[in-house]
């Protein structure tokens, strides 16, 4: 039973869905932010602070070596999508996003909101199978790939992943901030925090931040919420479509209402991709089965 | 049935070139479940960990934001242009840290008043801005988060001012 939950069969076409997600969201986060990324190779190299792998170098990288890392890493992330050559791109692919974001993020400030996406570009990058469908072109002359514990493995995992990695977050806030975070005030002083903090360096307050001001009780239910969220993620994968649906709305709402309130965007979450494996992957049911196998499966003569 | 029908399906799949699991024995196949279930094992624990160490890294992390029971008053490290007449801007994030996110800024001031009290980050700025009148001041701002009102200012680092 714990095998079949951990490595359960998935449709090809899902994880080909979730493949080409990860792919296009990692080329055009990357095109967008591309001045952010290579402002950082004007750095002061005394300001380098490497942290996970990055703690192997002695010093930052030479700039050129970051813009072919930044280079060959949306090409990568261009060939994921369309799953050019999957076999090679897929891995390199994982490791450039890993080697690119883990140096972003060893100046001082790691960027939380990178994690996850480094996390499953891993995942699909070293899954052979992620290309077997979802593919452009269309591969018309190849038959549609039956349901296989080979593609209900790497969604199961970024699933897990994915919820883990909002326990995680939960956990972070009864460790660091006790029960009380779970108060209205604290909820209010983060909002005010972040607005305050744009104001000193010379920004506007987020759109919705003077909302929620003196509305403790609604903060209060908010962080309760928050919380709930966050520590029941993992169970999630033992729910219904129904249920599961619902978390993904209600996390998907409050990266949004964080934008809103604290001008903090983790893009990745807000447009729903952390939570997509969590949608996606579920036993593989009749639809994604050929016509003649289902009708076989439903005991219908052919 | 239904399952009979998988299995069956899988293993004709499996003569294709989409197939990534070899021969498709009993046993093979059970080994590769296994080592993927220990894969996902391995994996889901590695991430899982920083809640148990409490050590913040990437990609695995605790993810720590947000989750400090934070008070109403907060001290904000800045830099401001100061004139010649006593009054003072704010500067931006870029004018301060070359950068667009406030997260970078802030511990981009925090490192570097660390580390030479802010002169080396204090001469950049002015560079940056080139000041004619007047110079740059690195300060701590401590604030009411919840009214935005400034209640007292320290001066790390004067630069730029006679």
């Amino acid at each position: 039973m714990i095998i079949n939950a951990l490595v359960p069969e998935g449709s090809a076409r899902r994880l080909g869905m979730f493949r080409a997600a990860v792919g296009l969201y990692t080329a055009i986060y990357l095109l967008v932010r591309a001045p952010a990324f290579l402002r950082l190779t004007s750095n002061d190299p005394q300001r380098f602070d490497p942290v996970g792998i990055g703690r192997a170098l002695t010093g930052p990288p030479p700039g050129w070596l970051i813009y072919t890392l930044f280079a060959v890493t949306v090409v990568l992330a261009v060939a994921v999508t369309f799953s050019i050559s999957h076999r090679i791109t897929g891995p390199l692919f994982g490791l450039a996003v890993l080697a690119l974001f883990t140096w972003r993020s060893s100046w001082g400030q790691i960027l939380w909101f990178e994690n996850l996406v480094a996390l499953h570009a891993l995942i699909v990058g070293f899954s052979a199978s992620a290309a077997d469908a979802f593919t452009w072109p269309r591969r018309r002359t190849e038959p549609r790939p039956a349901s296989h514990q080979r593609y209900g493995h790497p969604l199961r995992l970024a699933a897990f992943v994915s919820v883990t990695t909002y326990a995680v977050s939960g956990v972070a806030k009864l460790r660091i901030g006790g029960l009380g975070w779970a108060t209205g005030d604290t909820l209010a002083n983060h909002i005010g925090y972040s607005a305050q903090r744009l104001e000193v360096f010379g920004q506007r307050s987020p759109l919705a931040s003077g909302l929620f001001g003196d509305r403790t009780a609604l903060l209060t239910v908010t962080a309760v919420v928050i919380l709930v969220l966050e520590l029941g993620a993992p169970l999630m994968l033992l729910t219904g479509r129904r249920l599961r649906a619902l978390w993904a709305a209600a996390i998907v709402a409050t990266h949004l209402g964080i934008a809103l309130t604290m001008s903090v965007v983790f893009a990745y979450h807000l447009l729903g991709l952390a939570v997509l494996p969590v949608l996606l992957t579920h036993r593989s049911d009749r639809s994604e089965l050929p016509i003649v196998q289902r009708r076989a499966a439903a005991g219908a003569p052919n | 049935m239904y399952r009979g029908v998988i299995v069956r399906t899988a293993q004709l799949s499996c003569s294709s070139a989409v197939c990534d699991d070899g021969p498709v024995t009993k046993r093979s196949a059970a080994l590769t479940v296994r080592v993927r279930a220990a894969v996902s094992v391995i994996v889901v624990a590695l991430v899982a960990l920083p809640a148990v160490t409490g050590r913040d890294s990437f990609p695995l992390s605790t993810y720590p934001m947000y989750a400090d029971d934070r008070p109403a008053v907060a001290t904000f490290n800045t830099a401001i242009d100061v004139q010649s007449n006593g009054g003072w801007d704010r500067l931006t994030i870029s004018q301060i840290a070359n950068t667009d996110d406030p997260l970078i800024a802030q511990s981009l001031l925090a490192h570097e008043l660390r580390r030479d009290n802010g002169r080396t980050l204090c001469t950049e700025i002015l560079n940056r801005m080139g000041t004619a009148d007047g110079g740059i001041e690195l300060v701590a701002d401590r604030v009411d988060v919840r009214s935005g009102e400034l209640l007292d200012r320290t001066v790390h680092r004067r630069c730029g001012i006679e």
